[in-house]
């Protein structure tokens, strides 16, 4: 009995298993077709959603103008779009015309050459949507949920409920927030100003507010009070009736007196932050750290960090010049940003396409597109989105919502499997230590920063469509074989390599010479908190190392040898600092924020053949002390797989190398702060490719 | 075991057995109709899984004791070779669990809500915590100097 049902379950296990292994297949656009601009498409317009009715027949040939155009207001919504007749923006003079809604046939709108944009609550980038396989059998993707959840402010990052009221603010991080979010937002915010003309006025008066640590307030008091005193006493001296008039006799007292001016005009600017950001619910709330006023503390920080989160800045957490300015706007012309920002993800989704501009002499079809959408959809500003937002407020009005605009052609050079390359330029390469042997740090200025440019052939030439700042690897803290942190150049690779796999929700494996400090966080569980493994850093998730998605970089095998992959990737970050500020540098794989990373790979998995492997479950588990505790990462699942069939070529320029050392150092190198055991260093691993460092990332 | 123990066993079987074949009668007295001749049989429909997921929580060495934490509340406790078995609602987020036993490391581990799981805890002897990865070698007290320090100059 027992032997027959051991082999009954290992037969069905090795059915699981066959099954696990075979892949769906998208052919470039024979995905999901919502094409912008050519009529007669007409084909799902998203992968198909288990359990829903069958549709009926899609129409075939091209469909007038005035059949798409019928009103259709029976239709369920799944058959439904919604198409704004007659809307007009403003031009010369004219206000803008709101047009009249109605509800179309989508099917024969997307045959008459409209793109649908999906409005509905659980929409999520194309890299996140459900799959099917060959059989029609669903490949679900475990972090959809996730990812929806965190979009509509219902879960945390872990997946597990929101508290009531609780705010996802990420989009900062990849994650726009669903229309009905934006939603309560503009309703809220217009029973809720939060806004001002003397707290505008206070903070249009300034550019930025001087970060002044709590630890240095009152030797900045005294450093203000002294340039106070020498001016008063020079203009005694001076005779002049007023500061100004000192300074204009005395031009080498005017930064002094420019300085006491500017923190004079910061005092006000503060005061109208603090209302400003306690009104929004960012600062003095009830659980919040405690704020003392005046003063930009810790809860100040987070609470400017919370606002930045919340209107995409990207900008260090202090009161810089982009951060000031979205203080000193109304709360819904915030909001409307902030819904231009999730429509314009919707729009490059819909439509699939990614030229934004970035890569100079190819149009900026992204702003275009968006253009044209907020236009025809009679939306151009925050009084017609919180006015569209009212009438469609229905308890389910929003979950199904798709819109129906009609955008130009592409450009001749899409096609079904476009002629996709990329180019990673290391820009200004240092391999120097950073910091000499007393610990100082040395700076190592660069003009050229890393870029990566994604390529497609057209007529024999190479048209740059989107081309963007991104990292390579540097100087890192990297743990030895004995426990102890070393310096250890951890470089980007050089030369050719292709991406074969390209992984939504992607798990990073961190390799053992990874901190042991960056893989332990706090984390209130179950009312306690408490030191858990830093699941943020693994993933899936939008902080995970790899951020939301990863391109895999590889040597292709030669001769039925397996790829040589030495851990480099082209993958989403959080960690937005480390592309944009000037001393930024990663681990060696090229980090993207998250949401330029999801359009790149979407867009990628739009127009090539791609075999869709689907969850690619895995029992890993490894344990690590960590003050007297072990903690141990349970991994069940490396992400969902897509497999470029064929792979997309890449290559990686070496840049300019600066600085007296010109090939990296690949030994580990104590820091100077540091204690160490007795003896050198332990001998750094090789990975096998001394093209520039390499081994970035881990697994 | 105590008598009062072995005679609860006893009955709570004779319960289960009777519910199963209480079951089974049913099952025979409704048999499902037979199809029509020559109308396909409807596709099977996808059950949607049960609403609870099973972990199961083993440690190694097996026969040992250890108490399992969720945050404030202890889930339960790991016996010698008996597990502890826990229920929760499916896809409700992981379960970060602390693992207690004397004369061990204390572990931090997770359990996942997928689907059902077994979570085998590997435990580690105090006094072997050198064998884990990140164990430090004990800095000399002295931080590391050398031995013979170099004179004054």
């Amino acid at each position: 009995m027992r032997g027959s049902f051991l082999r009954v379950t290992a037969a069905v296990s090795l059915a699981a298993a066959l099954g696990c292994r075979q892949s769906a297949q998208l052919h470039g656009e024979g995905a999901p077709a919502n094409h912008a601009g050519e009529p007669g498409t007409a084909a799902p317009s998203g992968p198909s959603t288990p359990g829903t009715t069958a549709a009926p027949p899609k129409p075939r040939g091209p469909v007038s103008e005035a059949e798409a155009l019928r009103p259709r207001p029976e239709l369920p919504p799944e058959r439904r779009a919604l198409v704004v007749v007659g809307a007009a923006p403003a031009q010369n003079d004219q206000p803008a015309r709101p047009g009249e809604e109605r509800w179309i046939d989508a099917d024969l709108a997307e045959a008459a050459g409209y793109t649908l944009i999906d409005f509905s609550d659980d929409w999520t980038p194309y890299i996140f949507a459900e799959q099917t396989g060959p059989d029609g059998e669903p490949l679900s993707n475990r972090y959809r949920r996730i990812f929806v959840g965190l979009a509509n402010d219902e879960l945390d990052e872990d997946g597990e409920p929101l508290p009531p009221g609780a705010k996802n603010y990420l989009e900062l991080y990849g994650i726009f927030p669903s229309m009905s979010v934006l939603r309560a937002r503009f309703v809220n915010d217009e029973e809720h100003p939060c806004h001002d003309q003397e707290s505008a006025d206070a903070l249009d008066a300034v550019e930025t507010v001087t970060y002044v640590p709590p630890n240095e307030l009152k030797k900045d008091e005294r450093k203000l009070a002294k340039f106070r005193k020498e001016l008063e006493e020079a203009r005694r001296k001076a005779h002049a009736a007023t500061l100004e008039d000192l300074v204009a006799k005395q031009p080498n007292l005017a930064p002094k007196l420019k300085l006491l001016e500017k923190r004079a005009a910061e005092k006000p600017a503060m005061a109208a932050v603090e209302k400003r950001l306690t009104c929004e619910g960012l600062l003095n709330t009830p659980k919040g750290a405690k704020h003392q006023e005046g003063i930009y503390d810790d809860a100040m920080r987070l609470a400017v960090r919370r606002f930045q989160q919340k209107h995409m800045i990207y900008e260090a957490n202090f009161l810089r010049r982009k951060t000031v300015e979205a203080l000193s706007r109304t709360l819904l012309d915030n909001d409307y940003d902030a819904f231009v920002r999730a429509l314009r993800e919707r729009v490059v989704d819909a439509a699939q396409i990614l030229e934004d501009g970035s890569a100079s002499k190819t149009r900026n079809l992204v702003d275009e597109y968006l253009k044209l959408a907020v236009d025809q959809l009679g939306l151009p500003d925050a009084a017609s989105v919180l006015a569209f937002f009212k009438r469609h407020g229905g308890k389910d009005d929003l979950k199904g919502l798709r819109v129906a605009v009609k955008l130009p052609a592409r450009p001749d050079y899409y096609g079904p499997e476009m002629d996709l390359s990329i180019v990673v330029d290391r820009g200004d390469v240092w391999y120097d230590l950073p910091f000499d042997a007393q610990g100082h740090y040395k700076p190592q200025t660069r003009k050229k920063y890393p870029s990566l440019t994604l390529y497609t052939k057209a007529g024999g030439k190479q048209v740059a469509l989107a081309r963007w700042r991104t990292t390579i690897g540097g100087w890192r803290a990297d743990q030895a074989p004995n426990g102890y942190e070393y310096f250890r150049y951890k470089g980007s690779d050089v030369g050719p390599r292709v991406i074969r796999h390209v992984v939504s929700g992607p798990v990073w494996i961190a390799p053992a010479s990874t901190p042991i400090r960056s893989l332990v966080k706090g984390k209130l569980v179950n009312s306690k908190w408490m030191s858990v493994v830093n699941y943020d850093e693994l993933g899936p998730g939008y902080l995970s190392a790899y951020g939301l998605v990863a391109g895999y970089f590889v040597v292709p095998g030669q001769n039925g040898r397996a790829d040589f992959d030495n851990g480099v990737r082209a993958h989403g970050s959080s960690d937005y600092l480390s592309i944009y500020s000037p001393a930024g540098y990663s681990h060696g794989c090229h980090r993207l924020p998250n949401h330029l990373a999801i359009r790149l790979y979407s867009f990628m998995l739009h127009h090539r053949h791609v075999k869709v492997a689907g969850d690619q479950p895995m029992g890993f588990t490894r344990q690590f002390l960590w003050k007297n505790t072990v903690y141990e990462m349970r991994i069940p699942s490396r992400g969902y797989l897509y497999e470029m069939d064929p792979p997309v070529p890449v290559n990686v320029l070496e840049g300019n190398i600066m600085g007296d050392v010109k090939k990296p150092i690949l030994d580990y190198v104590p820091e100077p702060w540091n204690k160490y055991p007795p003896g050198p260093p332990p001998a750094a691993p090789t990975n096998g490719d001394k093209a520039g460092g390499g081994g970035c990332c881990g697994e | 075991m105590s008598r009062a123990r072995v005679k609860r066993g006893w009955i709570a079987l004779a319960a289960v057995m009777a519910v199963s074949l209480g079951a089974l009668a049913l099952h025979a007295a409704n048999p499902a109709p037979p199809l029509p001749v020559g109308v396909a049989a409807p596709p099977p429909v996808n059950a949607p899984p049960p609403a609870n997921v099973k972990i199961v929580f083993t440690i190694n060495p097996s026969n040992k004791k250890a108490m399992v934490f969720w945050g404030k509340k202890r889930l339960g406790i790991i016996a010698p070779h008996a597990p502890l078995v826990v229920q929760r609602p499916r896809d409700s987020g992981p379960l970060d669990v602390v693992v207690k036993s004397d004369g061990y490391l204390t572990v931090q581990t997770r359990a996942y809500t997928f689907a059902d799981s077994k979570v085998a805890v590997k435990l580690t002897q105090v006094d072997q915590k050198n064998t884990l990865l990140g164990y430090r070698e004990e800095l000399p007290p002295d931080g590391g100097a050398p031995s013979n320090p170099d004179g004054g100059i």
